[in-house]
């Protein structure tokens, strides 16, 4: 892949990239450190081929598996221990303060279901190969991840 | 539950609602779950979370070749890396079975050297003739191995 194609392919799904590892890290600082990571491992590995959304399961595969890592580093994988930064102004960044704490209630894996199903409108197939499960797996798992987000919403008071 | 995807999830996440839908949702669990958050997972994929910019492209790319420059160059000095670790390791091994084998005699030479054997002019006779052509070679030998191996990590460092 050239600097040009890189660039055209970078300013297309850094962005959505961004916000997938935000939601699933809840620091905008690891976000940023594994955004760029990820671009690198993409670019170490020179992917040959044409198709821009093979290019893009390829790349939240790649965000999905150092984000596991991360939570495996900092020991934080057991669930709900996200810490959530708070990083602007209030008001509206209250309300995505409280929004955040409660997306990090779930576990990291029903996070990443429940974004990529819901947000990136992955099928089924393309969430599996993005967390390295099977297919087959993902209805019943992501069934699980909304039932306990709709459980959630709920006890907050946030869904009927 | 089957493993079939229902094919009307993507009109509920979306929030196309119809009657028909409506029906539908109440009918499917997988509907019905997926209709339970599908406002709340609009409303948080809509926060407005980027106040500050992304990296720029241009700089991630140059960032990236820089380190596929260090992964290749590492991969390049790693047979000369392990040359020197063995290097070290053999020359280590000699000078240790240097000294076993002779550790008598270089105690009694280094008694030698001490200022009060030099006061009293002491020679020991046994010691001198222990110390062999052989053994002064070995130890000629050893130091400049030594020596050479030490400038060239420190040069190759360089």
């Amino acid at each position: 892949m050239d600097e040009a194609r890189f660039e055209a392919f970078y300013r297309a799904h850094a962005s959505s990239l961004w916000s997938y590892i935000y939601r699933l890290t809840g620091d905008p600082a690891t976000a940023d450190d594994l955004l760029q990571k990820t671009f690198f491992r993409f670019l170490r590995a020179n992917p040959q081929a044409a198709n821009e959304d093979h290019l893009r399961r390829y790349l939240f595969r790649t965000a999905t598996n150092l984000a596991f890592d991360h939570f495996r580093e900092t020991k934080r994988e057991r669930g709900r221990e996200i810490v959530v930064v708070d990083t602007g102004a209030h008001d509206s960044a209250d309300l995505r303060h409280d929004m955040m704490r409660v997306f990090a209630e779930l576990k990291p894996r029903e996070r990443a279901l429940l974004w990529l199903a819901h947000v990136e409108e992955s099928n089924h197939e393309d969430i599996a190969e993005a967390l390295g499960l099977k297919a087959k797996s993902i209805k019943v798992l992501l069934f699980r991840a909304r039932r306990r987000l709709g459980e959630l919403l709920k006890k907050k008071g946030l869904a009927s | 539950m089957s493993a079939d995807v229902c094919r009307r999830e993507p009109d509920v996440r979306k929030g196309n609602w119809s009657d028909d839908l409506r029906a539908h949702a109440q009918s499917c669990p997988d509907c019905a779950a997926a209709a339970a958050i599908s406002p709340w997972m609009t409303s948080f994929a809509a926060m407005p979370d980027r106040e500050h910019i992304l990296p720029d492209p241009s700089v991630v790319w140059l960032k990236a070749q820089l380190l596929r420059d260090i992964a290749t160059a590492d991969r390049a000095t790693r047979p000369m890396t392990s040359l020197q670790t063995s290097a070290y390791l053999v020359v280590a091994a000699c000078w240790a079975a240097v000294l076993t084998w002779k550790w008598e005699v270089i105690v009694i030479w280094l008694h030698r050297l001490s200022p009060g054997q030099f006061v009293l002019g002491a020679s020991t006779d046994a010691a001198a003739s222990s110390m062999s052509m052989t053994f002064l070679m070995a130890l000629v030998v050893l130091a400049s191995l030594t020596i050479m191996l030490a400038l060239h990590t420190i040069l190759a460092e360089e």
